[in-house]
């Protein structure tokens, strides 16, 4: 009987938090993405180099940026709630909803699906929490865009840390880069929050 | 009014942040090809960095569209459209205003981004003129025309998901436009497509410009998009946000039947970088205005190179670089009294002995004919075919070498300058003239 009444008010929690964070619409954002991506792909002939793949990620974690922050973060605060498991659940699904979608389309290569959706992800957390959930896409969509745009050859190991979420730039390095954005980024998030 | 409005909105406005954010970045892509070994793409002349400059906005210009769309969804961010509307204030000379200030922060960052790349050219060079202030010109006009349609399109779709979808699909629309065009033939229309974009490719070698039309047509075509996307910004009803739509349109049917279709078309010599520029005194060496960095370095090579040359029938007394463009060469044959120096030979690294080799080779002649000849000409040049070629020299060099010290000194003198006089004129085979046609 108890378990029942968790168990529904979890339910009700749940369906109020996605309404509050809009999950809907970055859902909706992320399928898009996904297909309208993997349609681009499949006229220029080019799902090897990934760079559809970055640019799809990127574009999720955008979408899913603006619901890492609600509608009054102040008032949320003084809520009797464990908000830091809960914000570092709430990354940890966005980096699995935003590497699946475009990994089931079969936009790219699944290693690089995978350390961008965790690196991206990571990083518009770490974004909501310097400059709010609003602003939480820019640092994400710049970062794969750029990379995107300019498919260098990195032969500095700053440019190869630097250009990470690119399809090319397979390697020790920019999966380093891709952890520590992940883990430090989901970590900060938690623990501070969203910036008021 | 509207200055205090201008000011007003310049401080307290996202417009700084913005065009701080898009100089920052289009640093990081500048000092980032030179940190990656790609310096010379844009640090020898003004009229490259402004061509990088526009290349780089293959990432700015989404940027800039981002900018603005960030920017129209101020008001509802804020909770203020309802009182706004209702101010007797008419609302598109607020939307103006900020429009303007958003202009002007692009503007200053895309100039400020340029005299940043021109330090680096000043310490290498020193200045050039002012070719480059048409490309230039035309890159901050396309990304007003951005900010502007940035602001238009957030204003009709009102969303969260506005600017970062601009961003990503400003990127995807520019990357068609230019990747379409790939495999267009020239004299193909997609060509002109091409030119649509801001983005330009990056001139074929040091010495093109962009031709004057496509500057202007190009011009034309953002101040027309700039048009209608404040247009689109300013119109409170539907249907004149339908008559903001005709600058646009018009300008796309204006432009595109005048672009160039050839990709040829695009560029033309750039007359201030193919200038001479001479050294004092004797002998006489001259390069191009854009590779004078490097004069004292061909003169002191010329200084050596010269000499050698003397023991050559009616030998060469002066230097000069001749920029790349192999569709003149059979046009033009070379005058006798001059070395024609290729100015590929100054690109990538090289020492005054390389230097002085790639004079001698083909005894001072423009690359024209075959290679290995021309090659084992320099090296016997050097000391009359006492010193072997470079032990890295391929197997063919080494073979023609033999061949040409094993006859008598004359016979060897007669065939190095026979293969001088063929390679003057550009006619006859040379690796026949210097084997005597035993291959």
């Amino acid at each position: 009987m108890l378990t029942a009444v968790r168990r529904a008010s979890l339910v009700r929690w749940l369906v109020l938090y996605s309404r509050s964070r809009q999950v809907g619409l970055a859902i909706a954002a992320v399928l898009a993405g996904t297909v309208v991506m993997s349609l681009l792909s499949r006229t220029a002939g080019d799902t090897a180099s990934g760079r559809w793949a970055v640019l799809a990620v990127g574009l999720g974690a955008a979408a899913a940026g603006s619901g890492l922050g609600g509608v009054d973060p102040a008032l949320e605060r003084t809520a009797a709630i464990r908000w830091p498991v809960r914000r570092a659940v709430h990354v940890v699904v966005v980096a699995i909803v935003v590497g699946v979608v475009p990994l089931a389309a079969g936009l790219g290569p699944g290693s690089l699906i995978l350390r961008d959706a965790l690196g991206l992800s990571g990083l518009t957390a770490l974004t909501a929490t310097l400059a709010g959930a609003q602003l939480a896409w820019t640092l994400p969509v710049i970062w794969a865009v750029a990379t995107v745009a300019f498919p260098i050859t990195p032969t500095s190991p700053v440019l190869l840390v630097l250009t990470w979420p690119a399809g090319q730039a397979a390697g020790p390095a920019a999966t380093l880069a891709a952890a520590v954005l992940a883990v430090g980024g989901t970590l900060t998030y938690a623990v501070v929050g969203c910036r008021r | 009014m509207t200055g205090r409005v201008l000011r007003i909105e310049l401080r307290r406005s996202s417009v700084l942040v913005s065009g701080a954010a898009l100089l920052v970045i289009g640093l990081v892509l500048l000092y980032g090809a030179v940190a990656n070994g790609q310096g010379e793409v844009w640090d020898r002349r003004w009229v490259e960095l402004a061509l990088v400059q526009r290349f780089a906005l293959l990432l700015l210009w989404p940027l800039a569209l981002g900018a603005g769309g960030w920017l129209a969804r101020r008001d509802r961010r804020a909770g203020m459209e309802e009182l706004l509307s209702s101010t007797s204030r008419p609302g598109w000379q607020r939307r103006t205003a900020t429009a303007g200030a958003l202009a002007i922060a692009l503007v200053v960052a895309y100039f400020l981004l340029l005299a940043l790349g021109a330090v680096r050219i000043a310490t290498t060079t020193g200045f050039d003129g002012l070719g480059w202030l048409p490309i230039a010109v035309v890159g901050a006009l396309s990304v007003v025309a951005a900010g502007w349609l940035g602001l238009a399109i957030g204003r009709l779709v009102p969303s969260v998901l506005t600017p970062p979808l601009l961003v990503v699909f400003g990127l995807v629309a520019i990357g068609t436009v230019t990747e379409v065009v790939k495999y267009a033939q020239p004299g193909q229309w997609t060509n002109a497509v091409n030119l649509l974009a801001p983005t330009l490719t990056t001139a074929p070698d040091d010495f093109t410009t962009v031709a004057p039309n496509v500057n202007l047509l190009q011009g034309l075509w953002f101040l027309a998009l700039a048009a209608t996307g404040i247009g689109v910004l300013a119109a409170s009803r539907p249907g004149h946000r339908l008559l903001a739509g005709i600058p646009a349109v018009l300008g796309l049917a204006l432009v595109l039947p005048l672009l160039p279709r050839s990709p040829a078309a695009v560029f033309v010599t750039d007359p201030t970088a193919t200038a001479l520029v001479c050294a004092q005194g004797s002998p006489h060496v001259c390069v191009t205005r854009a590779d004078r960095a490097d004069l004292a370095e061909v003169t002191a090579a010329a200084r050596r190179a010269l000499p050698l040359l003397a023991v050559l029938p009616d030998p060469p007394s002066a230097l000069q670089e001749i920029p790349e463009d192999p569709s003149s060469i059979p046009a033009h044959p070379q005058p006798t009294d001059m070395v024609w120096f290729d100015s590929e030979n100054l690109a990538g690294p090289h020492d005054e002995d390389d230097l002085v080799l790639r004079m001698l080779a083909g005894g001072g002649t423009r690359p024209c004919g075959d290679p290995i000849a021309r090659s084992v000409v320099a090296d016997w040049l050097l000391d009359q075919g006492h010193t072997p070629p470079a032990a890295a020299s391929a197997p063919e060099v080494w073979q023609t070498w033999r061949q040409l010290v094993a006859l008598p000194p004359a016979e060897q003198l007669r065939r190095v300058a026979a293969v001088r006089a063929a390679a003057l004129t550009c006619h006859g085979d040379l690796l026949s003239t210097l084997t005597g046609g035993a291959q």
